[in-house]
């Protein structure tokens, strides 16, 4: 069997997975999201706060965990309507960084000290479970109408309408499907971890989901899950470099994207590996 | 065919872009099944017009009323779903996705299977076919229009209003755009065509209008305008 420690490094490799893909999903509309460590952070104190202080059971806490992600990425869809590119990233960004402050001054949920004594809950097979979830949601989502949808909007929003796509609403649900996802990784992380404090969702985290999404390609849901799985276990692999694994780190990362700056998994790759070439090497 | 009620019809329609009055006042019919030409010259407040029919600005008053319904107000994604369904100048390619992919999201508001509606675009235009796999984006000019229209069809419209289709393609080309105009009215759709060549826009259309800075300058059955001296003179390049 593996051991503790192979467990624990795939546990974190998969709830890196499951917020590469919080980003994938209002990304693959086109809406670019500096914030998701923001929604994980409410799914985590969600569901801490009701394992732990209101003896609710794991899978009822984790679910309600997801729906005040979704619930207040709906609410931050709001802004996104009227905003793209560059500003957008500045409001998820400023979005994060609200609710990062908002645990810290909030001592019902532990403030700067953080939240301790959260219930051990979270197995492999959990993450496992969400994963095959999440897999197949994004699969039979990518060839439907409503993913067609979302690629229309990323590609051309006013052409996207003229077909009769309803930008808003796409975009209010990509908001909030991606804060439900992250919402549940952040409720999968916390009862792993058994300790969260803010600093564990602030920028940096928000920013790490994005690069795991973007280093294995935007084209596909597929690109997340590479890119995510490959930089979580990095860092394990470059151990016997000791002190100069995060400089090896960054410059692996630095290479990868002079070299193939489209991510790992583009459309002709996609199509060559897809048994469906066509449909997969439509998308890019 | 005038004496049943237009299917679309336009009324006392005014659109401002700020200050800058577009349109000022037009009034004009469509009926079913039938082609109708709007030709003027350059910022005469065509595609205004058109913009304003299809929901993408909002007219400052007036009427745009559909089958009876006014849609004024109705954002654009409920007009389609009305069957109205607009080309746009530059035509809109989906550049990212391959022809398949747009032809489907064409038919993005009708839940009824795609494949019957795939073969008559296919059939409407047989290099699209050869095509399907590819790019949008890959596509020459000629191409794309064919594409932008066939795409629109997937949405079966009551009312499919082309915006210069001839714009920038060769005249063996744009003939070639043309000709498809009456297959699409033999299958029950309207066409709203706003053309600056006004010469194959008359030759294709039933009745047409001419457009000057925002007003309806002159209207008639098309043959008409197109023997019109003064049409001939602005817009046929007539002596």
């Amino acid at each position: 069997m593996l051991s503790d420690h192979a467990v624990s490094i795939l546990i974190f490799a998969g709830i890196d997975v499951v917020m590469a893909l919080s980003f994938y999903l209002p990304a693959s509309a086109g809406q670019l999201s500096a914030g998701q460590g923001g929604f994980m952070a409410l799914g985590a104190y969600t569901s801490a706060y009701l394992t732990a202080h209101l003896g609710v059971p794991f899978p009822l806490a984790l679910v309600a965990g997801g729906l005040v992600g979704g619930l207040v990425g709906l609410a931050v869809g709001f802004p996104a309507l009227r905003l793209r590119g560059l500003y957008l990233v500045l409001v998820t960004f400023g979005f994060g960084e609200m609710v990062r402050v908002l645990f810290l001054n909030a001592p019902a949920f532990g403030g700067p000290a953080g939240f301790a004594g959260i219930p051990a809950a979270t197995t492999l097979w959990h993450v496992l479970g969400l994963l095959v979830v999440l897999v197949y949601f994004f699969a039979r989502v990518s060839g439907s109408r409503m993913g067609r949808a979302f690629a229309a909007l990323r590609d051309d929003e006013a052409a996207a309408e003229a077909m009769g796509v309803n930008s808003t609403y796409v975009k209010l649900a990509a908001f909030a499907a991606g804060g439900v996802i992250a919402g549940l990784g952040g409720g999968l992380y916390a009862h792993y971890t058994l300790y969260i404090d803010p600093e564990a969702f602030g920028v940096g985290r928000s920013l790490f989901v994005m690069l795991y999404a973007v280093f294995g390609g935007l084209a596909s849901f597929w690109g997340a899950v590479a890119g995510a799985t490959i930089l979580s276990i990095l860092p394990e692999l470059l151990r016997w470099v000791k002190d100069w694994r995060e400089i090896l780190y960054g410059l692996l990362v630095l290479a990868m994207m002079l070299v193939r700056p489209q991510g790992l998994l583009d459309a002709a790759l996609l199509a060559r590996l897809s048994p469906r070439g066509e449909r997969a090497a439509a998308r890019g | 065919m005038l004496a049943r009620s237009p299917l679309l019809e336009v009324e006392d329609l005014h659109v401002s872009y700020g200050k800058i009055r577009a349109v000022q006042g037009v009034s004009l019919a469509v009926p079913e099944a039938a082609v109708v030409a709007l030709i003027g010259a350059n910022g005469a407040g065509k595609t205004t017009l058109l913009r304003a029919i299809s929901g993408v600005v909002r007219p400052r008053r007036g009427a745009v009323r559909f089958g009876g319904e006014d849609l004024v107000g109705l954002p654009v994604h409920q007009i389609v779903r009305r069957r109205v369904v607009q080309v746009p100048e530059g035509r809109g390619m989906l550049a990212r996705m391959t022809v398949l992919e747009n032809l489907r999201l064409g038919a993005f508001t009708r839940r009824d299977e795609a494949e019957p509606a795939l073969e008559r675009a296919f059939t409407l235009f047989p290099r699209l076919r050869e095509r399907r796999g590819q790019l949008a984006g890959s596509l020459s000019g000629g191409e794309q229009q064919m594409l932008a229209i066939a795409r629109a069809m997937m949405a079966r419209p009551r009312l499919l209003m082309l915006d210069e289709p001839s714009l920038g393609l060769a005249p063996l080309l744009v003939r070639e755009i043309f000709r498809t105009i009456p297959r699409l009215t033999s299958e029950g759709t309207a066409v709203l065509l706003v053309e600056q060549n006004a010469r194959m826009a008359l030759q294709s259309a039933a009745h047409a209008y001419v457009l000057q800075t925002g007003r309806v300058v002159l209207s008639g059955p098309a043959a008409e305008l197109l023997a019109a001296p003064e049409v001939q003179r602005a817009y046929l390049g007539g002596v």
